[in-house]
């Protein structure tokens, strides 16, 4: 056996050894099993404390069984675990060393992304922070929701800049890659993209990262903690993002003019209702042209990640006959940052192609059994990366009822009694419904003052 | 033999012992230890409001004596997970120091900060408590002036490697029996650091 060939198999040796099965299996399977464990609503824990103890994937572990603990109503849990996560963030994300960046690139080209811990998406953090800010006012606890909202506010305005750096570094690290050149090739790009187009195109994308609803909720939680001035500010720069929408318009008006000489001399129940379930990815085999052999094209599947669209629940709910309105489109806002990573995400995928097929090639020369090995170590190394935090819901709506009733009736979309809530007409209420599926209902009721 | 062991022995005590970092008092030094609000940060603040306020002189109540004050509300509106009462223990300490003024606790935003002295006069009807010693009605004192603040933080980038964190202190003494903000104190701490992470 030649220097190379045995180098070659020594560094399949490797990374096979070195990455466990993750690299083959992929996520897919530990994914599916949450959102049963999530639709059950048993609140087992079982399933995330095992996750935890793996110590693989902390971040979207954790993320996932603070949103469950929320499903929950255990709003200590969920922030404790939520707060791990976002440590987790600054320590193993925001300050990872060069070094272990390096040894992730290396990964991501010799195996594929899955064998790399999950660092998780700009929205999720954001997200995250929005999630703590809630759970907090359902602990009356608003001098710790404030902080949460203002570290989700403080996310959003770091997002645009951060995000060009980040992916300034790791495409710095790509274009110093021999194969950069022959990934990018132009009718390879066009196979990939050509994929694509019906998920980049057509949607109202939200500039710089901006989740709409994080703006939106952070200003109503300061309208409820009697904060005018902030919540006014806040509810305009929703409102300037969509202009014509008349649930943000009425209550920047509510917000307007209570920081002026306005008194207050009503009370309302807000109800936000969290709609269906986020986009999620899934494998994507696309054909495309290799360049790698001056005499001729090679034809490769590539594996990538793909967004798809998952269930509504109601389309909206009602009080009366007022409908609840769309603050802000998951999927959108998720499209929005998987378009801006896909061309690294693609680019990274490429170059692994192209390295394990020419190893496929070296070995195919070398006789049957190297044949094999390469072709067995391509197919099953061939894997997208599909993990992302799939609690969050596909859309975010309000509603503003005046509080002249009790108990508030909330109805589906059909005019079906969905919850009978008993409300304190002498202050305002937030009702937080969280619905994944038709029949899944989660009810949570927030007033200043009560736990 | 004994040798080797020897030798073994003191090659694994440097091992587990060698590179562990001993606890130690943190040294007062120029340059700040987060992008966060700290212990010097706070005794700063501190130091310059009540300086400022006993400066001012509207603490010197006329004919002697002293002002009764009440805890207002501190509204911690930075990304900091704070206790506010960090700032404001500081100056209460002070303030009580001066001679001018005394803290109530039967009183504060948000509810009394000892509830003791509402609890104890629930005992009057128990008769298993000698009612001489029970605390007589109209003794409590109502505050002169209320305590308030806010601290607000602002963070923007400063260049591309650095972002610039600016917190303000601002507290507010409020006469009760006018509603008019007798004195008002402001103090910025301001920090640069790298800008790879959050401030928080």
């Amino acid at each position: 056996m030649d220097l190379r060939l045995s180098k070659i198999y020594f560094l399949l040796l490797i990374s096979v050894f070195f990455t466990g099965c993750v690299g083959v299996t992929g996520h897919g399977d530990s994914l599916r099993t949450f959102e049963k464990v999530l639709k059950n609503s048993t609140c087992n824990y079982t399933f995330i404390d095992n996750k935890i103890k793996d110590k693989e994937d902390l971040i979207l572990w954790y993320s996932q069984g603070g949103a469950q603990a929320r499903n929950c109503f255990d709003y200590e849990k969920s922030n404790s675990l939520f707060d791990k996560a976002e440590n987790l963030y600054k320590s193993d994300v925001d300050l990872k060393s060069n070094v272990d960046r390096t040894k992730n690139s290396l990964g991501s080209i010799l195996i594929n992304n899955n064998v790399n811990d999950y660092e998780g998406n700009i929205y999720e953090k954001v997200m995250l922070n929005t999630y703590k800010g809630l759970n907090f006012m359902e602990l009356d606890d608003f001098a710790n929701a404030r902080v949460e909202f203002n570290r989700a506010l403080d996310r959003q305005r770091r997002a645009k800049e951060y995000f060009e750096r980040e992916i300034n570094k790791v495409q710095e690290r790509s274009i110093k890659d021999k194969n950069y050149n022959k990934a990018q090739n132009r009718y390879t790009q066009k196979a990939i993209y050509d994929n694509y187009e019906d998920l980049f195109s057509g949607y109202q994308a939200y500039p710089d990262f901006v989740n709409p609803y994080a703006t939106y909720m952070s200003g109503i939680f300061f309208l409820l903690d009697g904060d005018y001035v902030k919540a006014r500010d806040l509810l305009k720069e929703s409102l300037s993002m969509q202009p014509k929408n008349q649930q943000i318009q009425a209550d920047f008006e509510l917000a307007d003019s209570l920081s002026g000489y306005g008194k207050k001399e009503k009370n309302y129940a807000w109800i936000i209702y969290e709609n269906g379930q986020s986009m999620a990815k899934r494998e994507e085999r696309v054909n495309i042209p290799l360049f790698i052999f001056t005499n001729r094209v090679y034809y490769a599947g590539l594996a990538l990640p793909k967004l798809y669209e998952r269930a509504s629940s109601y389309q909206y709910i009602q009080i009366g006959n007022q409908k609840s309105k769309m603050i802000a489109n998951m999927d959108n806002v998720i499209k929005t940052e998987f378009k801006k990573r896909f061309s690294q995400i693609a680019l990274e995928a490429t170059l692994n192609l192209i390295v394990k097929t020419y190893t496929q090639y070296e070995l195919n020369r070398s006789g049957a059994l190297g044949g094999v090995v390469g072709m067995l170590y391509q197919a099953m190394t061939n894997r997208a990366d599909i993990r992302s935090w799939t609690a969050l819901p596909k859309n975010f709506q309000s509603l503003r009822v005046e509080l002249n009733q009790n108990p508030v009736i909330i109805k589906d979309d059909r005019g079906k009694i969905l919850s009978t809530i008993q409300v304190d007409n002498s202050t305002d209420v937030l009702i937080y419904i969280k619905s994944s599926l038709k029949g899944d209902i989660r009810v949570h009721k927030i007033i200043k003052g009560k736990k | 033999m004994k040798t080797v062991l020897a030798s073994l022995l003191i090659v694994s005590t440097l091992i587990f012992t060698g590179c562990a970092t001993k606890p130690q008092y943190v040294q007062s030094a120029d340059k700040p230890i987060t992008m966060g609000l700290d212990r010097r940060d706070f005794e700063k603040a501190a130091k310059a409001a009540i300086k400022d306020l006993l400066e001012s002189g509207v603490m010197n109540k006329n004919g002697g004596g002293r002002y009764v004050v009440a805890m207002g509300r501190v509204v911690n509106d930075t990304t900091q997970r704070i206790d506010t009462a960090m700032l404001t223990k500081k100056i209460r300490i002070a303030l009580l120091k001066s001679g001018k003024a005394i803290m109530t606790t039967a009183v504060a935003a948000g509810g009394p900060e000892d509830e003791m002295t509402k609890e104890v006069r629930r005992l009057r009807a128990d008769d298993e408590f000698k009612q001489s010693t029970i605390a007589k009605k109209g003794t409590i004192y109502a505050p002169d002036m209320s305590l308030s603040g806010k601290i607000i933080q602002r963070t923007q980038k400063a260049n591309s490697k650095n972002q610039l964190v600016e917190y303000y202190i601002q507290l507010t003494m409020t006469q009760l029996e006018t509603g008019l903000a007798i004195w008002e104190g402001e103090t910025t701490i301001g920090k640069v650091g790298s800008n790879d992470s959050v401030t928080w």
